[in-house]
């Protein structure tokens, strides 16, 4: 199973192999884990929300019907949704303790993140949460899984065009942000 | 003052310049705890998935069916049953009256 395509695993998994679904698990948990820990900021709800995303998937995955997208954008738009959900529900967006997440975490484990200022990732990271949840869903895909526009277009039922010209349309948001953040003249 | 942030000058380039580097230098690839990830496939491998609601109509469309062929069944036999019973009673009539036939025309007239 792991020498398959991804296709081929799939297909393998719709029937209900469970070890095709393992497979695919194996393949993008990583991926998804990373979308829902810089959307949610905690890495106990990354998991919780993870594990979440894995059971619906395997749920439906009998309804799954290929539509020429790659099999991580169907994972993505789950994952999306129980965000959006977990942030509607909750309302924790104001809850997220930066300090106790993404921002100081990793220092030791990404040295080239310490030339960055704690102040600046702070604010950099308040900024992505203040976007809204498709902008958001943007710029983790171009900066974290660094997709293409086309790939990206792909995962969020886009044109290449149109996330392209979001991409343009979230960074001119982020700047004005930046500078108020900032108190840049 | 937002007006002059909007225009394309090479400061408000640099802003954004600035940005993508801080995105790409901040936002870097995190990994699951390796205890998550292999506690999380193997409820997944183990997990018995509930019954849907499609599940439950095909099973209740095969009960319905089965309920009304074994009815259908059921009524045919009976009326084979009925058909066979009515001929050997049509049959053994018929010898009845074929015996009396025979009887009347063999006893003498008084």
């Amino acid at each position: 199973v792991k020498e398959l395509s991804d296709e081929l695993v799939l297909a393998q998994a719709s029937r209900g192999d469970r070890e095709a679904f393992g497979e695919l698990y194996q393949r993008y948990v990583g991926r998804i884990y990373n979308y829902i820990y810089y959307r949610t900021g905690s890495v106990h709800d990354a998991e919780d929300l993870t594990a979440r995303v894995f059971f619906r998937a395997m749920r439906h995955i009998p309804n799954y019907k290929d539509r020429g997208l790659p099999f991580s954008a169907w994972l993505y738009r789950i994952a999306h949704n129980l965000v959006a959900n977990w942030h509607r529900d909750n309302n924790r967006r104001k809850e997220i303790s930066l300090d106790d997440s993404i921002i100081g975490k990793h220092e030791g484990d990404h040295p080239e993140q310490e030339l960055v200022s704690l102040e600046e990732r702070e604010n950099l990271f308040k900024l992505l949460h203040s976007l809204p949840a498709d902008r958001q869903h943007l710029i983790i895909l171009k900066f974290i899984e660094q997709m293409s526009n086309a790939e990206i277009g792909q995962v969020m039922g886009k044109t290449e065009g149109a996330v392209k010209s979001l991409y343009h349309r979230t960074l001119l948001a982020l700047r004005n942000e930046y500078q108020n953040i900032n108190h840049v003249p | 003052m937002r007006k002059f942030f909007n225009q394309p000058t090479i400061d408000n380039d640099k802003v954004i310049n600035k940005l993508e580097l801080l995105f790409t230098k901040s936002f870097v690839q995190v990994t699951p705890r390796t205890e998550f990830v292999h506690e999380l496939k193997k409820r997944l491998t183990t997990y018995q998935l509930p019954e849907t609601r499609q599940d439950y109509l095909h099973w209740s469309v095969f009960a319905a069916a089965s309920l009304i062929s074994g009815i259908m069944l059921l009524v045919m036999g009976i009326r084979s049953v009925i058909m066979v019973l009515s001929t050997l009673g049509i049959i053994s009539h018929y010898r009845q009256t074929l015996q009396q036939k025979r009887t009347s025309e063999l006893t003498p007239l008084s």
